[in-house]
């Protein structure tokens, strides 16, 4: 139990519009270990993103509105702390990066204040020291020339660079978890490389834990450890990262690994999944992937499957799948 | 079989087959929810409907003298009162309400004229073209409005018929209002034109001045209509300021401003609160539910605003 | 040997960069350099590269969407560059372009009908019931219904808006198609459907297509040939298989090495360059990609290697090769 960091239990996060509630997030569950990367995977309106913004209650309130459930960090309800709590979890304990390097640095601030602000502010280190600490962690990344870079603005460097930047800063304080949102997206192909080593290298030097969110399947083979797959909302299917790539369950995720062109394997056709993502407002009755789901039966489109156990470690919510196993 | 899911698909968005909502209709429902922009309209349409029907509303003509009774108190007969040389005031402020929302709507006019098709001239052929113009925008703009209005209009308009006068104030008020809007049209332009959907209109080889046409106004026409409004309003504004310093439309047509100008002496104002409050309140109402109109116009108009 | 249907030769763009009031000439972003390639009928040929390759702007030039600063493009042996206004006219209907962007690509103002049937009217190539009829065959080659004609782009999601963009240059009934990243704003599910369009289209129709995408494994799957792009330049070219199973440039092995592959299991040797893509506007000398390189000589720094074929039908530009 106590090698969990982090432990989220049918979280619900819904928004509230004009038009209708949308269900961005319901009842998902999942945990991370020290030192271990979890991926979620999904594609665009899954509910991926808001689910890590939700462990660090950075949804906008209104429209939205954290429903129900439990983040247990290290054991503490990160949904019942006081906001005074929570922000010194935040960027300390737990900290993130997103995927637009552009927008999520402070123009106007040299990169040695973005990274020392945190180390003030969380552990209390001295203006100088807090320096140290930053080139130090500048270094970590490997950046060149770090006691040139602290005294740069982001506007001097390029992305891939900013990216690394936001990679120290958020790493800066040591974090027990580290969320990336998307971190490797907006990269070109050699700096995603750059990046994806420098993570797998940090994680095992400081022994963080990450939740990976990312729509492509191949950064998840690199990085993760364990995986969930998520659509419309739910988790869909839930498996160690070699379990899932060899042995997918779940129609949607077998149709994500056969869309994708591979550069090992010419393919003559790829395996497409019809339609598109429903729209979150009119979502369809029973499984939420059975308008688009190859293998449907009339159960999938009355009622909705649950994440049930099929082996072990492997979860998956749909009736086909799990009639297969027994 | 794809087609197929799509039908689905659409039929989970919830749209009617046939029915279907164009850009505009998209507007004008967003428009309709915005209350406070619906109370301007109907303050306007009131506003527009007393001036235009003017002479079935009162028996009186607005330049009728009745030396008898001057400067009466509001009455059965004289709803407002009269003023100085006894002409019934609420006709004076039906009457002076067509000048001065026509000045508002010329003005509004020629200064949009003006600032969309420079605008738009600089922003779609860039270059030098675009600096020039775009240095005499910022010459037109530097000059502190008023001052330059009152110069103009004093030089011009020293000693001209009342009526010319009317029209020179439109071309001030219009010729020294347009920078902006060319300013925000040609920033609109430039975006546009980096637009793939432009590009796709040129790769087609579909002639530039179609691609004007029907590629890039339709697409700044939004913005355009919302700075027209709140030009209105600013130039009711303008209007009623320089009538008030005696330099705009001059008496004896009525207009709100000249109006105004009556209580400009401490006894009136103190003793003849009738003569400032009508028309004081006229300008308030048409400039306020005006501005109430752009807001919700351009909240509606803007895409983004989608919930 | 067939006659190529399209001759690119020498290609070259610059974007000049004005300073100041009288906007004076003060650099160039040199965007294309040196891009020479021949596209057969019936052909895919892939254009990869990371951003500021210049692979967008090779695109947009052969097309005439920017005008080239130098180079030469035939296309059935009729000089593009320097056609005339009613010459270009022609040759729009037989070449077209498709775009990444599926929002910005669609005027939000126009019917899904008006935007695929503008070209043809403006072409005065279909009438009245014609030209109906017309619209809706395209469409409906696309993917989408007959009853979408009215729509708006609003109400439609992104995969479907690229089946429009696609209806859109089809309307012509070019032969030759610019897909410029077509797939890349789409969700992965989304993209498999699109590439599958586009290849059924291409046999359907005899497209030959210029397929630019910064994802390697998308290009390997729909191209016969592939172009690979570094500052401007193409820097090898060869076909598909060659190109991927035994690349020369060590660009596009550090390139293909990049890629997750969705496989835990493989171990791969990823090469790791060092820092970033240089600026075009102030490109290295001698070979551009020198300051990366990991087996970067002397010579590379001073002179810029010589575009060669190294096997048959296997083109390179890097001084170490077979060294």
């Amino acid at each position: 139990m106590s090698d969990k960091v982090l432990e989220v239990k049918n979280l619900k996060t819904y928004f509230y519009t004009d038009k209708g509630v949308v269900k961005a997030v319901d009842g998902v569950d999942f945990s991370i270990e020290y030192g271990k990367t979890l991926g979620i995977v999904g594609e665009s309106g899954c509910g991926k993103s808001i689910t890590s913004m939700s462990v660090l209650r950075l949804i906008p309130t209104p429209p939205g509105k954290i429903e129900d459930g439990e983040v247990l960090f290290e054991g503490r309800d990160l949904l019942k702390v006081s906001d005074k709590e929570i922000r010194s979890i935040r960027g300390n304990d737990i900290s993130m990066i997103f995927q637009e390097p552009m927008t999520s640095l402070n123009p106007v601030f040299t990169i040695g204040d973005q990274i020392m602000e945190a180390l003030m502010l969380h552990q209390k280190l001295t203006d100088e020291e807090a320096r140290k600490k930053a080139i130090e962690m500048i270094k970590l990344v490997n950046i060149p020339r770090a006691e040139k870079i602290v005294d740069e603005y982001p506007h001097q460097l390029s992305g891939g660079m900013r990216q690394r930047v936001m990679i120290a800063m958020s790493l800066a304080c040591m974090p027990k978890l580290l969320i990336a949102d998307e971190p490797t997206t907006a990269l070109d192909v050699t700096i995603q490389a750059q990046v994806l080593e420098i993570m797998n290298d940090l994680k095992e030097k400081l022994n963080t834990a990450i939740m990976l969110i990312t729509h492509d399947l191949g950064v998840i083979a690199e990085m993760a450890d364990h995986v969930i797959v998520m659509y419309c909302g739910k988790v869909v299917e839930e498996a160690p990262v070699q379990e899932l790539f060899d042995n997918p369950k779940h129609p949607y995720t077998m149709g994500l690994l056969n869309s994708k062109p591979s550069i090992i394997e010419n393919k003559e056709r790829l395996e497409s999944i019809e339609g598109s993502v429903p729209n979150p407002k009119f979502l369809p009755k029973g499984c939420y992937f059975n308008p688009r789901c190859k293998f449907a039966i009339e159960k999938c489109r009355q009622e909705q499957p649950t994440l049930e156990e099929i082996t072990p470690g492997h979860k998956v919510s749909c009736f086909v799948a799990c009639k297969e196993v027994e | 079989m794809e087609s197929k899911v799509m039908i689905e698909d659409s039929q989970q968005q919830n749209i009617p087959k046939e029915q279907s909502i164009g850009p505009w209709k998209m507007v004008w429902i967003k428009f309709k929810k915005k209350k406070i922009a619906l109370v301007g309209v109907f303050i306007l349409v009131i506003l527009v409907l007393s001036s235009v029907f003017a002479p079935f509303l009162t028996p009186y003509g607005q330049e009728e003298m009745n030396f008898t009774n001057i400067n009466a108190a509001p009455s059965r007969e004289h709803l407002l009162g009269t003023d100085n040389l006894g002409r019934d005031y609420l006709t004076r402020l039906l009457y002076g309400g067509r000048i001065s929302l026509m000045v508002g709507v010329i003005s509004a006019f020629i200064s949009v004229t003006l600032g969309s098709t420079i605008g738009g001239i600089a922003g779609f052929f860039g270059g030098r073209i675009d600096n020039v113009l775009m240095r005499f925008a910022e010459i037109v703009m530097s000059f502190p409005f008023l001052p330059l209005a009152i110069t103009i209009s004093a030089v011009v308009g020293a000693d001209v018929e009342p009526e010319t006068k009317m029209y020179i104030v439109m071309m001030i008020i219009g010729g020294l209002s347009w920078p902006g809007l060319s300013r925000i049209v040609r920033g609109q332009i430039l975006s546009l034109k980096e637009q793939e959907f432009v590009l796709a209109a040129k790769a087609l080889g579909i002639p530039n001045y179609k691609i004007i046409l029907k590629h890039l106004i339709p697409n700044t026409i939004g913005y355009i209509i919302v700075s027209a409004a709140l030009g209105m309003a600013g130039a009711i504004m303008s209007e009623s300021a320089l009538s008030f310093l005696g330099l705009g439309v001059v008496p004896p047509t009525p207009t709100w401003g000249n109006m105004v100008q009556n209580a400009r002496n401490l006894h009136v104002l103190r003793t003849r609160p009738w003569l400032w409050i009508p028309p004081g309140i006229a300008i308030l109402a048409a400039v306020m539910s005006i501005n109430l109109i752009g807001d919700g116009l351009r909240d509606a108009i803007d895409p983004k605003s989608n919930n | 040997m067939t006659t190529p249907l399209l001759e690119v030769k020498n290609l070259k763009k610059y974007f000049p960069i004005q300073k100041g009031f009288l906007r004076k000439h003060v650099g160039d972003v040199k965007a294309v350099e040196n891009v020479s390639f021949n596209l057969n009928p019936g052909e895919t040929l892939g254009l990869v590269g990371e951003s500021g390759c210049g692979k967008s702007t090779t695109g947009r030039a052969i097309l005439r969407l920017v005008e080239a600063t130098a180079g030469e493009v035939r296309y059935n042996g009729i000089d593009v560059l320097n056609a005339r206004q009613n010459e270009l006219r022609r040759l729009r209907r037989e070449m077209q372009i498709i775009f990444q962007d599926p929002y910005s690509s669609l005027n939000p103002r126009m019917t899904i009908g008006e935007a695929v049937g503008e070209a043809l009217r403006e072409h005065g190539l279909y009438k009245g019931k014609e030209l109906k009829d017309r619209i809706i065959e395209v469409i409906e080659i696309c993917g989408l219904a007959d009853y979408h004609v009215n729509r708006y782009p609003h109400e439609f999601s992104g995969g479907q808006r690229q089946r429009i963009g696609i209806a859109r240059a089809l309307a012509l009934n070019p032969s030759f198609i610019v897909a410029d990243e077509p797939v890349s704003a789409l969700d992965v599910s989304i993209q498999a459907q699109i590439i599958n369009l586009m290849m059924d289209l291409q046999e359907k129709l005899k497209l030959s297509y210029l397929f630019i995408s910064h994802d390697l494994s998308v290009v390997k799957h729909i191209s016969d040939r592939v172009g690979v792009m570094y500052l401007g330049d193409i820097v090898e070219l060869a076909s598909k298989n060659d190109l991927y199973d035994n690349p020369l440039h060590p660009y596009t092995k550090a390139l293909l090495s990049a890629i997750p592959v969705p496989d835990p299991k493989m171990k791969r040797n990823i090469i790791i360059l060092k820092g970033d893509i240089p600026s075009p506007a102030n490109p290295p000398s001698g070979c551009k990609f020198h300051t990366r390189c990991p087996i970067a000589q002397d010579i590379c720094k001073e002179e810029a290697p010589e575009f060669k074929e190294y096997q048959k039908g296997h083109f390179a530009a890097c001084h170490l090769i077979g060294k």
